[in-house]
């Protein structure tokens, strides 16, 4: 089984399982981690990443309720078929979400529409270099 | 049990090499026509069950022994065999030594004798062991010693040949048991040996059981 | 036979003259770790006795695997206290003679295993041994058994870095396959941090906080605050609070802090420290 990579920050201010699970998604939808592809038992990761086994089993019981996984008693956890559909519209969901509370902020703090449009621009600059 | 004697066994092979030494000399003492200064060495393995305890407090082994799968019966069980492994080991030994060297018969008396006292030694030693920490226990446990030794002095035989020289030795009782046969007199004196065990093991038991650590 | 918690302790009470371990009660469940906080003196060490059978209880009842004959299930457990005496003349050879007739499970290609691992020599008596390598001992026994609960008494405090981290990864070995539980007490709490799926908080002889850790780090955060931003939150969300003249740094209960508090991440040393200061505070 290939190492995964994933890192823990543990400065920052998201829960550990949270920056997995998002970590392993992110490692799904991009295709590194194909369909049926084995995942490292909970126990196996929790000790590459030296963090206990319940933040792990936390991660996995993530994905796996919302769908990217799926687990085997007594064999492990492997990634599920993609529905491109599905995630798209649970993706859209999320997005429509947070843009509700982006206007709220912005109306807060008196943040005009063109600052948001330019933040985005530079943060989605950040990651293509990335 | 059987880890715990074992302890004592290759602790007594570790620690206890000048006492082998001391045997051997003893032995050939007793082949000789030396007096009967084997019984010192004799009335002496009373002391090993007690010098046990008292090396196990100070290393800790006690403690951790009691965290063995083991019952509390056996970790005082196992400290009152390894002492009378020594004591009836020692007596039994130099009794077949006098046999061998044509010593009159009488003599095996003094190892059965020295057997007792060691025992003894080791009955009251222990329940007292258990009671008290190791510093408080050596004065009292060099009291008592001190006292024993003494009542057995008066059993040892000054003159070569003739083991038996004070009064209360030749009083009838004792003259009766000393012509006894050497095995019926070996076995009567292990019996009073197991009796005075059993109950210091008794009294042992329950102080330990209410040890706390 | 099968069981839920590996470790249950129930209305626990330990009376000493000054000292008293009040009403503790927590369970460990099997396949975890759990890691015991506290100051020293705070009753950890006494608790650990009394789960060893060392101690009696005053009241109370604990349960090993469901059992509470704890008597009976010494042969699961594997015990490493602060400082496991050891026969001085006796070496890792003899003490394995011994050690293979208490157990019944006792596998000695293990623990020879273990030995090599931790650098350990084979013949050398104990009495020679630095106390670093004594607890490494002591530790190298206790897994060599199959041992279903492991109980560490600040088992890790005489190390340095690099061999804490070498057990850590035993450890996480040892509960590989779930069945196996550990129970670690230690005041140097980031040992404790990574590893931990539980934690139990005791302070001064009472139960302060048994939580999972990634709840507890999760509830509870930081806060900074002047004496006069105080009154703004609400008392029941302070859980601890250190104050000096100028400012007062407050553990709080994220969930009860009013809108617009960000409070900061902390760690279960900083929880330790402000929870043992109490909450009374004032204005």
């Amino acid at each position: 089984m290939k190492k995964t990579n994933i890192t823990i920050n543990n400065m920052c201010d998201e829960p550990i399982y949270e920056q997995i699970s998002q970590q392993l998604k992110d490692k799904i939808l991009s295709g590194e981690l194909a369909e049926n592809a084995p995942l490292p038992s909970i126990r196996m990761l929790a000790k590459d990443l030296r963090i206990s086994v319940i933040t792990t089993k936390h991660a996995y019981e993530e994905l796996e309720r919302q769908g990217f996984i799926y687990t085997i008693a007594g064999k492990g956890s492997y990634v599920a078929k993609r529905n491109l559909e599905l995630e798209r519209e649970k993706n859209l969901c999320e997005i429509e979400e947070l843009l509700t509370r982006l206007s709220q902020l912005s109306r807060q703090c008196d943040i005009s529409e063109d600052e948001l449009i330019e933040m985005l621009k530079t943060l989605n600059e950040e990651y293509k270099i990335i | 049990m059987s880890a715990l004697i074992a302890k004592e066994i290759y602790s007594f092979f570790k620690e206890q090499k000048i006492y082998i030494i001391f045997g051997i000399i003893m032995l050939i003492c007793a082949l000789n026509k030396a007096p009967e200064v084997y019984m010192v060495f004799i009335i002496v393995s009373g002391m090993f069950a007690s010098t046990s305890i008292i090396t196990d407090e100070r290393s800790g082994w006690d403690k951790t022994s009691k965290l063995l799968p083991v019952s509390n019966a056996a970790i005082v069980a196992s400290k009152y065999i390894y002492g009378s492994m020594h004591i009836i080991l020692s007596s039994a030994l130099f009794s077949a030594v006098i046999i061998l060297s044509g010593k009159p018969k009488g003599t095996i008396a003094v190892c059965i004798i020295a057997m007792i006292f060691a025992s003894l030694l080791q009955a009251v030693d222990l329940p007292l062991g258990y009671v008290f920490s190791s510093n408080a226990r050596t004065v009292a446990y060099c009291i008592l010693t001190g006292l024993i030794y003494g009542v057995a002095a008066g059993f040892m035989p000054y003159d070569k040949g003739d083991v038996l020289n004070s009064d209360i030795l030749n009083s009838a009782v004792f003259k009766m048991i000393f012509s006894a046969k050497p095995i019926t007199l070996f076995l009567l004196a292990l019996a009073v040996v197991i009796i005075l065990n059993v109950i210091s093991y008794l009294i042992s038991l329950v102080i330990f059981s209410r040890k706390e650590f | 036979m099968e069981y839920q918690n590996a470790l249950e302790i129930l209305n626990i009470e330990k009376r000493y003259k000054d000292f008293k371990l009040d009403n503790i009660s927590f369970s460990l469940p099997k396949g975890c770790v759990m890691g015991l906080i506290g100051e020293n003196g705070a009753g950890k060490s006494t608790l650990i006795k009394i789960i060893t059978g060392l101690s009696r209880q005053s009241s109370g009842e604990v349960r090993l695997f469901g059992n509470n004959n704890i008597s009976q299930e010494k042969a699961r457990l594997g015990i490493v206290l602060d400082n496991n005496g050891l026969p001085l003349k006796f070496n890792a050879k003899i003490l394995n003679s011994v050690y293979r007739r208490a157990y019944e499970q006792w596998n000695e290609e293990q623990f020879f295993d273990y030995l090599k691992r931790f650098d350990l020599p084979d013949n050398k008596p104990f009495c020679d041994l630095s106390r670093g390598m004594k607890m490494k001992f002591n530790i190298a026994a206790a897994l060599s058994h199959n041992a279903q609960l492991l109980i560490l008494d600040e088992a890790t405090s005489g190390l340095d870095p690099i061999i804490r981290d070498e057990i850590l990864d035993v450890f996480y070995d040892y509960i590989s396959d779930g069945e196996r539980s550990i129970l670690i007490s230690s005041h140097i709490v980031s040992d404790l941090e990574k590893i931990c799926d539980y934690i139990t908080f005791i302070h001064r002889g009472k139960l302060m906080l048994c939580d999972e850790k990634d709840a507890v780090k999760t509830r509870y955060g930081i806060l900074r605050l002047s004496p006069n931003d105080i009154a703004d939150i609400d008392r029941s969300a302070i859980v601890g609070i250190k104050s000096t003249q100028l400012s007062n740094t407050i553990l709080v209960d994220k969930s009860r802090l009013p809108r617009g508090y960000k409070a900061e991440k902390a760690s279960i040393e900083d929880i330790m420290l402000l929870m043992s200061h109490g909450n009374k505070y004032h204005m």
